[in-house]
């Protein structure tokens, strides 16, 4: 549960409408290969992180210092690499606008779903439903984004300080394809005019209280 | 069910007043905490009609309650025109908190307390001598005959963990007999027992059933009444898989899962039984015993007001004993230390505030007061200090606060060694060293240079928070084009940087120069941006990473200040200063304690950083409604006394109502944005 902790611990650092951005891109080829991106972006709370990192609590949660930071992201990493199919896999932790990054190649998508699982149980996580994030069927040209776990019982026993993070914290996922876009089933979708793409950007509060999804179902046209 | 009792006490207390029945008398000398609600003022500042009619009340308070709200504060039957009294005690080692209350009506009260039995958590109402009692959970009782009530939260202290006693040496349990037995407490608490699981081993798998339950809940009831022995029957537990090394493990593990179990819920009857003869004995006494009351304690009366509004008494030094008592209870216990309760109301100082609703303004006035003469001197040689007036002028006239204090630190150094001295004699384990103890602190005494610190901090400080202005700082953003291809951008966003000026008398100019030089030598080396300016120095930060952009050091004519303020800075260099108002000027002067707060131009700075239209609106009203603040405070007649004023604006009868006015509306704009939410996601 190391990482889940240290990612509320991260988001601890921000208190009081401050926010942050959580960006996933994906650029999927038709053979069902493609590249990964994560970023964490905290940069709009920098000043209060500044002074927040330099404390050892902050609402009640221990404060990691840049090295656990680091030395965490860097596990995240060996773990990722170790994964069959996934290559180039490249972190970056950027302490002076604090964005944290994570890319990394893959052969199929599947693979992708066996680093978060990976991840998980490296760091013994309990949540459940992390098993499948992504799905792809080359044949029908059908990408699916899921979401089987949820936060909602562990953000009601949130503290006032810790939900209030969450308050004014973005999600955007980017998926990028080599075929165009038919449909995509989340109504917040937006789909670029070249139809190669399509962006989703939601409030992290709405996901986490079940208001909003990120799954999503997008067809693509076979070529 | 704890809600129910929770609100019936606020209730009370938000609302009652003085005849018939002085409930003084009842409230022990030895509390630790005294708070009286004068019915009298409060009913006439904010009449019970009023009080119905506030939305919040009637959604919080009589749901809690489980009152309609058609239902009137009138008709629960409680007397709120009379004064009700809460206190604090720690009592045969439980802590208990007590709320006596005047009844009008009897046969109201008991159809409000009747909430109380819907949940089924509460026992039936049982008769004691000269009064009905009802125990709501483990820890809420209520005692009442036909004219007043007492509610007692109690909660026992000496519970002990289960780990603590698991490796204690009287522990003598084994695998095979699970004979958990508080032996410390055997002769108290010899109620409860229990039988050990049954364990039937190898038993063959059922192609239906569980492989093991591991945490087979033993069902128990309450404590009981007479102190017969109740047997706590756990389930049986059935082990399936044939006996590997895994299996042997996971049938050790249950077991010693249920061991801790079961001997958790003993504790849990130990401490309920506790709790209930506790606020038995507290209600025993308050209907029909004599008590040994704090109405006559010098250090009572001395202090407190009759007439104010409402009224808090408290004994730091038993505050400070409950607290170490409630976090290390268990472990001193287990230790075999039981804790020593020496009720000493002479010494020690005991503080109070009288609070008094005014048309205008909420005033609070503070005392604080040892009935011990060496004690009493003490505190006056601390407060014999006046502050320097060469201070005064960093005060701006339009600042947003500033807090200034003028003790006598070489009589405070003085004070602590007799303050450490009582405290460690009193404290467990270190009591029984108490007369070592008493010459390591004799050995500090001469080691230190009392009059050394006091001239490197002579007691007069002074901080002033000048204003909270926005400034820019730069942070990354992602962009993306038509195409959704990202790129990072720079962006700038506006935040709250404080203009603050702290100052720190001191007659070791030499000393606190050293101290302001010394950073030179360090700021290549550990990278950070501080240099000499010539009669002072500077700490400056990188451009748009803080929203402070830079720190002033500067030391002269016997003052060290750290400021964000270069305006501060050369008025020092220059010998001027701001032309500080003279109702400051004369507070700062003539107190040992002065405070005072802008509250409408901090809510103006603070309200730049809102950004939700809900926020927006409450600091909107509590900008139009919340006037200065005011505290002032020094030695008078012996005692240390002060004076705290909350001024209000707005159309409010008395400074009472405000509060309530302001936490409805509050209630109101946060349940109108909540619906107009609910509205346009539906």
């Amino acid at each position: 549960m190391k990482l889940t902790a240290y990612l509320l611990l991260f988001s601890c650092l921000i208190v009081f409408q401050s926010c942050f951005e959580i960006i996933e891109q994906l650029f999927l080829k038709a053979d069902g290969s493609g590249n990964f991106q994560l970023v964490v972006n905290l940069s709009k709370s920098k000043t209060k992180l500044n002074s927040i990192i330099k404390m050892k609590t902050v609402n009640g949660h221990d404060v990691p210092s840049k090295d656990e930071i680091r030395s965490q992201v860097s596990e995240i990493e060996r773990t990722v690499a170790k994964t069959p199919g996934i290559s180039a896999v490249k972190t970056s932790v950027d302490f002076d606008n604090y964005i944290a990054t994570i890319n990394c190649n893959f052969t199929k998508v599947t693979q992708l779903n066996a680093a978060v699982k990976n991840i998980y149980d490296s760091e013994k996580g309990k949540l459940k439903g992390v098993e499948k994030t992504y799905e792809y069927d080359a044949t029908t040209g059908l990408f699916t984004r899921l979401n089987k776990f949820s936060l909602a019982e562990d953000y009601k026993k949130m503290s006032n300080a810790d939900k209030e993070i969450f308050a004014t914290a973005n999600y955007t996922s980017i998926y990028k394809f080599d075929n165009s876009v038919a449909a995509a089933s989340n109504k917040e979708t937006k789909i670029a005019p070249n139809k190669k793409a399509v962006m989703l950007k939601l409030n992290a509060l709405d996901i986490i209280t079940n208001k909003k999804t990120v799954e999503n179902k997008i067809n693509l046209i076979k070529p | 069910m704890k809600q129910f009792a929770v609100a019936l006490t606020l209730f009370c207390t938000a609302a009652s007043a003085a005849h018939a029945q002085n409930y003084l008398s009842k409230v022990p000398s030895k509390s630790s905490v005294v708070i009286k609600y004068s019915g009298d003022n409060f009913s006439k500042n904010v009449p019970l009609q009023k009080i119905d009619s506030y939305s919040f009340i009637k959604q919080n308070f009589f749901k809690m309650l489980q009152i309609d709200t058609l239902t009137s504060l009138k008709n629960i039957g409680i007397n709120f025109e009379q004064d009700t009294y809460q206190y604090i005690t720690m009592e045969d080692s439980s802590l208990n908190f007590v709320t006596l209350l005047h009844l009008n009506n009897v046969q109201q009260f008991l159809q409000l307390i009747k909430g109380a039995y819907k949940t089924g958590t509460a026992t039936k109402t049982e008769k004691r001598n000269g009064f009905d009692f009802i125990a709501i959970d483990a820890t809420t009782y209520i005692g009442w005959n036909e004219i007043s009530a007492v509610i007692v939260h109690t909660t026992y202290q000496n519970k002990r963990n289960y780990y603590d006693y698991l490796y204690s040496p009287e522990n003598t349990a084994t695998d095979s007999a699970v004979a958990v037995v508080d032996a410390a407490a055997v002769a108290v608490d010899t109620a409860v027992s229990f039988t050990p699981p049954k364990i039937v081993k190898d038993k063959k798998p059922a192609a239906q059933k569980a492989p093991v339950k591991n945490k087979p809940v033993a069902k128990t009831k309450t404590a009981a009444k007479k102190p017969a022995v109740k047997k706590v029957q756990p389930e049986e537990i059935i082990l399936e898989a044939p006996a590997t090394e895994d299996n042997k493990y996971h049938i050790q593990d249950s077991i010693n899962n249920l061991k801790r179990e079961l001997w958790e819920q003993q504790q849990d009857m130990i401490a309920k039984k506790k709790q209930q003869e506790v606020a038995e004995k507290i209600m025993t006494t308050a209907f029909t015993g004599t008590v040994n009351s704090i109405e006559k304690e010098l250090s009572y009366t001395k202090i407190i007001d009759p007439a104010a509004h409402a009224s808090v008494w408290f004994n730091a030094e038993s505050l400070t004993r409950q607290y170490w008592k409630s976090m290390y209870g268990g472990l001193f216990y287990g230790m075999g230390k039981k804790q020593q309760y020496t009720q000493d109301t002479t010494t020690g100082f005991k503080s109070s505030a009288n609070i008094y609703f005014e048309k205008n303004k909420m005033r609070i006035e503070q005392k604080t007061f040892s009935a011990d003469a060496l004690l009493a001197n003490m505190g006056k040689d601390i407060m014999n200090s006046k502050q320097n007036t060469g201070l005064v002028k960093y005060v701006n006239p339009d600042n947003v606060g500033y807090f200034s204090m003028s003790i006598n630190t070489e009589a405070m150094a003085n004070y602590y060694y007799t303050v450490m001295k009582k405290y460690m004699a009193n404290t467990f384990y270190m009591n029984d060293y108490a007369d070592i103890v008493n010459v390591y602190i004799d050995l500090v005494e001469i080691l230190i240079d009392e009059k050394g610190i006091a001239d490197l901090m002579p007691g007069n400080v002074l901080f002033v928070l000048h204003d909270l202005k926005p400034t820019l700082v730069n942070y990354t953003d992602y962009e993306y084009d038509k195409d959704f291809n990202s790129k990072q951008v720079q962006k700038t966003k506006k935040e709250l940087s404080p203009s603050f000026t702290f100052i720190m008398e001191t007659r070791k100019e030499g000393f606190m120069q050293k101290i302001a030089n010394l950073p030179l030598k360090y700021a290549e080396k550990e990278h950070f941006d501080y240099k000499d300016k010539g009669g002072y120095y500077e700490l400056a930060f990188d451009s748009g990473k803080y929203p402070i952009r830079s720190l002033y050091f500067i030391v002269k004519d016997g003052k060290a200040i750290v400021t964000t303020s270069k305006e501060v800075v050369d008025m020092t260099l220059n010998n001027t200063g701001f032309a500080t108002d003279a109702d400051s000027k004369n507070s700062i002067l003539n107190n040992n304690y002065s405070l005072k707060l802008n509250s409408k131009r901090l809510m103006e700075r603070l309200g730049t950083e809102f950004t939700t239209d809900v926020n927006k609106k409450i600091s909107d009203y509590v900008m139009e409604n919340i006037g200065d603040v005011k505290m002032e405070s020094s030695l008078k007649d012996g005692i240390i006394q002060g004076t705290t004023t909350m001024n209000i604006n707005g159309n409010h009868s008395n400074s009472l109502e405000f509060f309530f006015n302001m936490i409805d509306t509050i209630n109101n704009i946060i349940e109108k944005e909540k619906q107009e939410k609910e509205k346009s996601v539906n």
